[in-house]
């Protein structure tokens, strides 16, 4: 799911920067005020997990596999917030210690998969009601995992339009949306899918355990 | 604040890196990372090509088919684009490989703290999924089906998230106990 360096234009990734930037400081701006025992090591802990979250590979039909994004369990679990600033610092620790990533796609990949993607699990859980969560906690995992990678293509299939020589060639992403759509959203398709049914069995595990609101 | 310097440096390269459209200097540059990384060199080289591997090589299969169909090819455009992330992505090693995330945080307490601690975890609860992935594996004997692999990704899920909640409360007690937050 995540761009990596190099496809994003830099008028593009630097203006990025500003939006993510302000969506940062409106997460941590509550925190700030309680950064005493119990976030600090809250937050680091959330960020490891949102790290090896990652790690988990999903079974796909065909017998290949994807990994979990991760994002829809940790906004259930801990709330937007903390899941946008957990994610956003893994997305900056893969970016400068594994080479994934990377800085200049940080704040895109943070604010389509970290920001929206926690936001539409959170709205989809607000919505639920007592009797029959789970389609609820379904549809919210699967849109998580969609629509940040639909933005992403969005993303990424602009990028001809904004850098690009006087002949045309481009100079970063060279797909237009035509294809950058399909080619990230079907995969996440099936994968949005399977990480539903994933976290609806985290879901129970986590209730059971008493660890929801 | 040396290794800050060298983050803020690290930064402006980068923007300047995606500013240059010219192949030839973005080989040059990749040249002189190459001569200054030292002794890491070839370890730091292999490990960014190891890296950009999967998507460089999806983006440039795929441009060459598409861009061969529409008679829009330019070979520029493949060394380019490959050219490009492999310097960034070597500087993001170099970079790495040269500073002390820890002493370039130091600046803020907070954020080093942070740092530290989810660095530790990340380490922590990796090999929680690794010894979990090694222990199916072993028990298999031939190809695991759906369901059980299904399985498998459910319990290293709920064994992470388990793990983090303990590590939340055992951290917070221990730096408590230590008088971390008493100034």
């Amino acid at each position: 799911m995540h761009i990596p360096d190099g496809f994003i234009a830099p008028q593009f990734y630097l203006s990025a920067y500003v939006v993510t930037g302000g969506a940062w400081l409106w997460a941590a701006r509550g925190l700030k005020q309680r950064l005493d025992e119990e976030i600090i090591p809250r937050l680091a802990v959330i960020t490891a997990l949102a790290y090896v979250i990652g790690m988990v590979m999903l079974p796909l039909p065909g017998g290949s596999t994807g990994h979990l994004v991760g994002i829809a369990m940790l906004a259930m679990l801990f709330g937007v917030r903390l899941a946008f600033l957990a994610y956003s610092l893994v997305l900056l620790l893969q970016a400068l210690l594994f080479g994934a990533g990377g800085i200049t796609a940080l704040p895109v990949n943070a604010f389509a998969v970290g920001l929206v993607g926690a936001a539409v699990m959170t709205l989809c859980m607000g919505l639920r009601g007592e009797r029959n969560p789970l389609p609820f906690l379904a549809a919210g995992t699967f849109l998580a995992v969609v629509i940040p990678a639909l933005l992403i293509a969005l993303v990424l299939g602009i990028q001809p339009a904004i850098a690009h020589r006087d002949d045309g060639t481009p100079l970063f992403f060279p797909f237009g949306p035509e294809v950058a759509v399909p080619a990230i959203l079907l995969p996440h398709l099936i994968i949005g899918g399977v990480e539903a049914l994933l976290t609806l069995a985290v879901w129970r595990y986590a209730k059971t355990r008493g660890w929801l609101a | 604040m040396r290794d800050l310097g060298w983050i803020l440096l690290y930064l402006l390269t980068v923007v300047g890196v995606t500013l240059i459209h010219q192949p030839l200097y973005l080989l040059i540059g990749l040249v002189v990372v190459i001569l200054f990384s030292g002794s890491l060199r070839w370890r730091l080289l292999r490990k960014a090509l190891l890296s950009m591997l999967l998507f460089n090589t999806a983006v440039s299969l795929g441009y060459l088919i598409i861009a061969l169909l529409r008679d829009e090819f330019r070979v520029e455009y493949l060394i380019l684009i490959n050219v490009r992330v492999l310097l960034l992505v070597m500087l993001g090693f170099w970079l790495s490989a040269r500073i002390n995330f820890a002493n370039a945080l130091r600046f803020s307490p907070t954020l080093t703290f942070l740092t530290t601690l989810a660095a530790g975890q990340i380490r922590l609860m990796s090999r929680i999924i690794n010894d979990y992935r090694a222990a199916f594996e072993s028990r298999c004997l031939k190809r695991p089906s759906w369901r059980d692999r299904s399985r498998l990704a459910v319990v290293q899920t709920e064994a992470v998230v388990e793990q983090s909640h303990h590590a939340a409360t055992e951290i917070g007690q221990a730096m408590r106990s230590r008088g971390v937050f008493n100034d």
